[in-house]
């Protein structure tokens, strides 16, 4: 892992919302605010998958969901990294007895990533996002 | 726009027992506490008979225009409740009632005319009771289905308590299917953790350093 003074470029995040209860995407929007700032080291949340580097994937997955996840993660250019932010998309969490769901997440997309907790605290996430980004290295030097 | 004077809820209960008589079958008023200073607010709760649920709308379209709220729904066993809530005296400050109009459906006749023809924003909450409850809203402009994929089983009512609610079976255990194990492995492996060099002995200060 290299984490110099700079990384090799910024890291473009996009957040995908698959069926969660909202709890997730509080915490991550208090990771990007500004008490943590990642975005001193360039990660912010970026409108589009088509430019990001990681995709932020929270909720079980429900059945409306599913092609719609498909379809967000083809669009990430490569080399990617998915990230599966909290419980429920790894358990189901509290919506372990729904019955209209097709998760757990790593069933649909090929997860990298695992951030547990319900909600995962915003210093786990960006232990997460430090994985993401060793693992991303890895990736480029591969190519 | 009619321009009724405002009125406390208990003269609202006093116009719908006035206009409707022997089919109310309750009529109650709770208190809520409104803000820091627990303002006074109240509920308005109104059971009716289903035949009467389109005039009490428009006896409180005729007080004030209400705000539709949504439409619950509650399966009590062998009937099933709908609560329509609206509010009215919306813009008064601390003079916003919300009433409530219940319905009993039996199971074995579950029909309910439609409001949408005076609050044309209740159709997707009549939508979401049609798949959810099984109920039938009769002349609803646009009966599809709102919320459930369209493969859902036909006859099966998730918010019903009763043997058409959910199987056992439709529920995907998700904790139980555990991790994929037919990904491919890898590009680069993971480089091995470095492993720590011990601290020097011998080095160790006591503390504070005066120890003889």
């Amino acid at each position: 892992m290299k984490l110099t003074k700079s990384f090799n470029r910024s890291l473009w995040v996009f957040h995908l919302n698959t069926g969660s209860c909202n709890g997730c995407e509080i915490e991550i929007v208090a990771t990007v605010a500004p008490r943590y700032d990642p975005e001193r080291f360039g990660m912010r949340l970026v409108g589009s998958p088509k430019h990001a580097d990681v995709l932020l994937v929270t909720g079980p997955v429900t059945k409306k969901m599913a092609q719609k996840v498909r379809r967000v993660y083809a669009q990430v250019p490569d080399p990617k990294v998915v990230m599966c932010i909290g419980t429920c998309g790894q358990s189901g969490g509290v919506f372990y007895d729904s019955y209209n769901l097709d998760g757990p997440i790593d069933q649909v997309l090929p997860v990298d990533v695992y951030v547990p907790g319900c909600p995962p605290r915003p210093e786990a996430i960006i232990y997460g996002v430090v994985k993401a980004l060793e693992k991303l290295e890895r990736l480029e030097a591969a190519q | 726009m009619n321009e009724t004077p405002h009125l406390s809820p208990s003269e609202i209960i006093d116009l719908y027992r006035a206009a409707f008589g022997a089919g109310i079958h309750d009529a109650r008023i709770t208190e809520r506490g409104e803000g820091m200073h627990k303002t006074k607010g109240y509920n308005i709760w109104i059971r009716i008979d289903r035949g009467l649920l389109r005039p009490a709308i428009k006896k409180l379209m005729d007080i004030r225009f209400p705000h539709f709220a949504v439409i619950a729904g509650n399966d009590l066993g062998d009937e099933i409740e709908l609560l329509y809530i609206l509010s009215v005296f919306y813009g008064t400050k601390f003079g916003e009632y919300m009433v409530t109009f219940g319905v009993h459906l039996p199971k074995t006749d579950l029909t309910v005319p439609t409001i949408t023809d005076l609050i044309p924003g209740a159709l997707l909450s009549e939508r979401e009771k049609q798949e959810f409850f099984g109920i039938t809203v009769t002349d609803i402009p646009d009966g599809r289905r709102l919320f459930l994929p369209d493969d859902f089983p036909q006859g099966v009512y998730p918010w019903r308590k009763d043997e058409t609610g959910i199987k056992p079976e439709m529920v995907r255990d998700l904790w139980a299917i555990g991790r994929p194990k037919d990904r491919p492995a890898p590009p680069v492996p993971e480089k091995k953790p470095v492993e720590e060099v011990p601290a020097a002995e011998g080095k160790e200060k006591t503390p504070g350093g005066a120890a003889e």
